[in-house]
């Protein structure tokens, strides 16, 4: 048996706090079972996934469903995530969106003026969840770009990323050759990266 | 196929609708054949889809209805009877637990058996287990060698974790020295403590979880005295 002395200096450190646990160790102990992890999962990723529901559905009763299934989903299939692929948080994103934007089609409806969303943008974010400040600045440059950009390129990069619309669909809704449209989401996702590389000093 | 390749230019074109998840079938399936043999496409598809994934985590957050966490792990819950199972199993094993408040550290427990239905008393063990960030409760007997028992050790899954010791008979008074063995074959001895009516507490630095048995040693006598935790099934 230890000494008295060793008692306490014998005490390996352990992480306790469930910030200090990668999304990545959470994700996997989601796809394990794991009890602890999964709620832990859930409490770091639900106010993400919630606004993303929200932002593309409208209401607060849809958009729960559709954080329920994103979380349900995400355990269904959090065996074949790919750390390769990309964030867990981008992962869960795009599972949330997906099934959004199916519920926002099913309703055939545009909750939001794609303009008023566009001003909204990450304007209430917390921060909570981002301890990296350079993330933080990084997120606010990019709302900055968005908000920045001819306001035709926006419209249409804002109904297709949050509104899921295509091409056809847009250029249904506002009158114009779907050529046009087509060009603008280009040229405006483009200007966004060159930007964000100009800023980023990469180029 | 090289990015020089004339096909290049017309698959480049419609890579931000694919990044963006709008791109129709016909689309896709022309742009991912392309994009398995051309890696300079495959790189700015890449490069374009970790844009659109910084887009999508530019809508606010906002914190779901009270109780939202509770209803999903409900629903995972349904999806994996076991695991349902489990808890029921848990609950009953634990069925004290109901009237015992969630404490930061342990210095005292009052318990109260409680005759709730299954129901009731999962519902007031999470107001319990919600105290202290806790994640479960369970309980282990203490046997010293082929005595059966000599004792109980309550153990609180949580933020801290904890552990709550009630000896009996002979062994209510008197100091222990104090280890825990973790799953991984890890021995880490915690302060010897000396026994106030029976009962001492401690929070531990090892999660509960992480904990296969915990052992007493009387100081006088010399007596080990050993529980097994419980596994949390998975």
């Amino acid at each position: 048996m230890l000494g008295k002395d060793q008692s306490r200096d014998g005490v390996p450190t352990v992480c306790m706090g469930v910030s200090t646990v990668s999304d990545e160790a959470l994700l996997a102990g989601l796809a394990t079972g794991d009890p602890d992890a999964t709620a832990d999962f859930v409490r770091r990723f639900q106010s993400r996934v919630y606004g993303l529901a929200v932002t593309i559905v409208g209401d607060a009763t849809a958009a729960e469903d559709v954080a329920q299934e994103t979380f349900v989903r995400a355990w269904r299939h959090a065996g074949t995530y790919d750390v390769r692929r990309g964030a867990v948080s981008s992962w869960l994103l795009a599972i949330a969106r997906n099934l959004a934007l199916d519920r926002a089609r099913l309703k055939r409806s545009q909750p939001v003026d794609p303009d008023v969303l566009a001003s909204r943008l990450a304007r209430q974010a917390s921060t909570v969840h981002i301890d990296d400040a350079a993330r933080i600045a990084e997120r606010e440059q990019l709302r900055e770009l968005v908000l920045g950009l001819p306001p035709q390129q926006r419209r249409a990069l804002v109904l297709a990323t949050y509104f899921g619309r295509t091409a056809k669909e847009i250029a249904e809704l506002d009158g114009t050759p779907v050529g046009t449209v087509k060009t603008r989401i280009r040229d405006g996702l483009l200007k966004l990266r060159s930007r964000m590389e100009v800023e980023d000093g990469s180029v | 196929m090289g990015p020089s390749s004339p096909d290049c230019a017309t698959i480049r074109d419609a890579l931000p609708e694919l990044a963006l998840g709008i791109a129709d079938g016909e689309q896709r399936a022309r742009t991912l054949e392309h994009i398995a043999e051309c890696s300079g496409c495959r790189r700015e598809l890449e490069e374009l889809s970790s844009l659109t994934d910084e887009l999508f985590a530019l809508a606010p957050e906002r914190e779901p209805p009270p109780g939202f966490e509770n209803r999903v792990l409900d629903r995972l819950a349904i999806c994996q009877p076991r695991r349902r199972a489990t808890w029921h199993r848990r609950v009953r094993r634990l069925a004290f637990a109901a009237a015992v408040p969630a404490v930061a550290a342990a210095t005292a427990l009052a318990m109260t058996i409680s005759y709730s239905s299954d129901r009731k008393l999962a519902s007031q063990y999470r107001a319990a287990l919600h105290g202290a960030h806790g994640k479960y409760f369970q309980s282990a007997r203490l046997h010293a060698g082929a005595r059966p028992l000599t004792g109980i050790v309550f153990a609180y899954q949580g933020s801290p974790s904890w552990l709550f010791y009630v000896l009996h008979g002979r062994y209510r008074s008197g100091r222990y020295n104090e280890q825990v063995v973790t799953r991984s074959g890890r021995t880490v001895t915690l302060p010897p403590f000396r026994l106030i009516n029976g009962t001492w507490g401690i929070a531990t630095p090892v999660p509960v979880r992480d904990i296969a048995f915990v052992k007493l040693t009387s100081q006088r006598r010399g007596t080990a005295m050993t529980a097994t935790l419980p596994v949390v099934e998975r």
